[in-house]
């Protein structure tokens, strides 16, 4: 099969972006294009545009003295990714839910909640449990807000995918996305905002556990 | 990690243990010849250890006297528990910087149910590890390095403190004062929480003032 060097890099993009949520890539880890076309067997000019893009990602950086590295996240650089993705998810929660749009939004969470339920127990769940999130700012239709929160919410995804491995935390997670979605059915939407802030809150503390873990 | 490290810091925990729990009393001479016997080692890995201990004011040492357990006078445990009282009502209000209090409150339902099982079945032992856990939890969501140096250096004399008043049955009401001040930071009433945290180190101070009069 003849690949194009776009789906090359693109494909490579995936690769590494997965081994680095997953863990397979840990924190502080250096990666070189020696490395990597070790790793992945690809030639150099789609690495580079695959890191690249991961940098803009937030997941790796790059150090004069150390090259690029995968990123190692701080208590500081926790508290602001969580204190900024809390407030763009109320900004998409109230954009999404304007008398013409919340009926589109109800649905969507309704039968995103659904397939969450169904999918509790297996890898699934991440996608679903994750898609709650983006639907929020997938109905608000503000692309700047969507590029806004994107590089965040790549960061968080980190650490959701760690503590979402524990059942507990998928329930946990469950309640509070019903929650979310009861608020905004009832048109209560203080309530829908106030309880988005204390789900994020939630999430910030298991992912400040899993710091601790490492 | 080289051997004499390993040695330094078994003798220093034996002796932070000690010290901590009574087993070495105030004022207590500790000479190197006595702690050579005891340990069986050369005297570098006892003069570290020593160092450490008196770093963390655990030890003194007099140029004629040698080094001595810690002898703490009423003067002295007042103001050790004022400070630290203080310091933690500090550590309280850095917290309350944060964007979300959900982690520290979190953390502290953890260590108080910790407390109350563990009161529950009567292991003082895991219960005073609960304990001492609570107070250090401010000082962790504080997020001051500057802040954590200074708890850090009051540790082990608050540790002292903390084996002495919670000693005759205090278990309970530390227990009980402990919840109070979780009550009042989750209800955001952070006034009331730190009135609670110095009223709370004031008891624990007329306890220690009564075992430092009943052996002096």
């Amino acid at each position: 099969m003849n690949l194009t060097n776009a789906t090359v890099s693109e494909r490579i993009y995936t690769a590494i972006r997965d081994d680095i949520l997953n863990r397979n890539l840990l924190a502080g880890e250096k990666l070189t294009i020696k490395k990597l076309h070790e790793m992945y067997g690809v030639s150099s000019s789609p690495i580079r545009e695959a890191l690249f893009r991961l940098q803009q990602d937030g997941l790796i950086e790059y150090r004069s003295n150390a090259g690029m590295k995968v990123m190692e996240f701080t208590r500081q650089d926790m508290a602001e990714i969580y204190m900024l993705l809390t407030e763009f998810d109320v900004i998409a929660l109230r954009a999404s839910t304007s008398s013409d749009k919340r009926g589109g939004t109800v649905a969507a969470l309704k039968m995103c909640l659904s397939k969450s339920e169904e999918n509790i127990d297996n890898e699934e769940w991440n996608y679903y449990s994750d898609s709650f999130h983006t639907i929020f700012y997938e109905q608000a239709g503000n692309s700047r807000l969507t590029d806004a929160a994107r590089k965040i919410r790549i960061q968080s995804t980190l650490f959701s995918k760690k503590y979402e491995l524990q059942s507990e935390n998928r329930q946990d997670i469950l309640k509070q996305h019903r929650e979310i979605l009861e608020a905004i059915e009832e048109g209560d939407l203080a309530k829908a905002e106030e309880s988005m802030r204390n789900h994020i809150a939630a999430s910030y503390t298991k992912a400040l556990a899993t710091l601790e873990e490492e | 990690m080289s051997t004499d490290n390993t040695l330094t810091n078994e003798i220093y925990n034996e002796l932070y243990h000690a010290i901590t729990h009574q087993e070495l009393k105030p004022g207590q001479n500790l000479t190197l010849t006595m702690l050579k016997k005891q340990f069986n080692v050369s005297h570098t890995p006892i003069r570290e250890a020593l160092t450490r201990l008196s770093a963390d004011g655990l030890v003194t040492y007099l140029p004629n006297k040698g080094m001595k357990v810690v002898n703490f006078g009423e003067g002295e445990i007042r103001e050790l528990f004022q400070f630290t009282a203080e310091l933690e009502v500090m550590a309280l209000r850095f917290c309350t910087n944060a964007f979300t209090m959900a982690p520290l409150i979190d953390a502290l339902e953890s260590v108080i149910e910790t407390e109350r099982e563990a009161l529950a079945k009567g292991d003082y032992d895991t219960w005073g590890a609960a304990s001492g856990k609570f107070h250090d939890l401010f000082y962790k969501y504080s997020d001051n390095q500057f802040l954590d140096e200074t708890a850090e250096k009051m540790g082990a004399r608050m540790e002292l403190m903390s084996f002495i008043y919670s000693k005759e049955g205090t278990e309970s009401e530390i227990y009980q004062r402990h919840e109070g001040i979780y009550q009042a930071v989750k209800d955001k009433d952070y006034e009331k929480a730190a009135d609670l945290i110095r009223a709370h180190l004031q008891f624990s101070m007329m306890y220690a003032l009564e075992d430092y009069k009943k052996n002096n």
